[in-house]
């Protein structure tokens, strides 16, 4: 961890410096996890509810961050098992399995007022949907955010080699799907 | 560009520096589109609001609910403790039963299972994602 960014997580920790650091916190990184996010979630409303409560998460639990990664690697990590809780929580809710949920959420792209995709990316979601849930975050994750697998690594707590691995895998169903 | 193609035995398609140009402005494109994900008008700019509000009203609700279930945990175990000697066997059953369906009315029911998960983990300290390594 860089001096700089030690600093700032010493004023996101101290009572007095909290509030404007954790400002400044929300500022830098809210697109960038709305965005990790709303891939996962895939409707904006959801993407909202997920983005509140892993700033929220963030803004609990910032004492317990040991400094072993990144800020940015430790919040990526909060918003995926927020994105997943969620996803977990909602499917059991109705009687479906995570994937299924997702699935029938990227059946109704079409119908959604904030998603004007063409058709090609219509099918590219529907294809990614139908992914297993490690599968689909690695995919975007690397293709839609163009992240390094180093960092994915990072974030998911697992190696380079299972994530190209992963990847891989992602690639090759998503071509056959949409070559079907 | 001539001077590469003096002892080069390899050669390309036609115009394919051309397409290939185009190809790779292209592709950046898509991966700058978000694969046609929208957000409404203003978005980033309001939710920054939003989001510092409900992290203060979060912490004051969070706070709350750990202490009751903090005091209805030391008030259920009281119960017991004082209940179990002075009481026949069956009685502590029917009267523990009764406190537990109290318990899932009034605090238990209240929270969906998203909000049970939060909170648990907020309990026990947060657990970090742990997947799979094989795909």
């Amino acid at each position: 961890m860089n001096k700089q960014q030690s600093l700032f997580i010493d004023s996101l920790r101290q009572a007095e410096t909290k509030e404007d650091a954790f400002k400044k916190l929300v500022k830098e990184y809210k697109e960038r996890l709305y965005w990790h996010i709303r891939k996962l979630v895939l409707d904006h409303d959801d993407a909202n509810d997920v983005v509140q409560n892993t700033f929220v998460k963030i803004h609990l639990n910032i004492n317990k961050f040991k400094g072993n990664s990144t800020l940015y690697t430790w919040m990526y990590r909060i918003a995926t098992n927020e994105a997943l809780n969620f996803i977990n929580s909602k499917a059991s809710k109705i009687g479906l399995q995570n994937q299924e949920w997702i699935e029938s959420k990227a059946n109704v792209l079409t119908s959604d007022p904030y998603f004007d995709g063409d058709k090609a990316s219509l099918l590219l979601q529907r294809s990614v949907a139908r992914l297993p849930e490690k599968q689909r975050i690695v995919f975007n994750m690397k293709y839609f955010d163009n992240m390094k697998y180093e960092a994915i690594a990072e974030i998911l707590e697992t190696s380079v080699g299972a994530l190209k691995a992963s990847y891989h895998h992602a690639v090759k169903k998503i071509k056959t799907q949409l070559n079907e | 560009m001539n001077n590469f193609n003096t002892k080069n035995p390899f050669k390309v398609p036609e115009n394919y520096f051309i397409n290939l140009n185009k190809n790779i402005l292209n592709n950046s494109e898509i991966l700058l589109r978000n694969s046609g994900f929208r957000v409404p008008k203003n978005y980033f700019g309001m939710v920054q609001e939003e989001i510092i509000s409900n992290v203060a009203s979060n912490n004051d609700k969070w706070l709350l609910k750990k202490i009751i279930i903090s005091l209805t945990g030391i008030a259920a175990s009281l119960f017991l403790f004082f209940s179990i000697p002075y009481t026949k066997n069956t009685k502590p059953v029917i009267e523990t039963q009764s406190l537990n369906d109290y318990l899932e009315a009034y605090y238990i029911e209240d929270l969906d299972g998203y909000e049970m998960i939060s909170m648990l983990e907020d309990l026990d300290g947060y657990e970090i994602l742990k997947l799979k390594d094989k795909p």
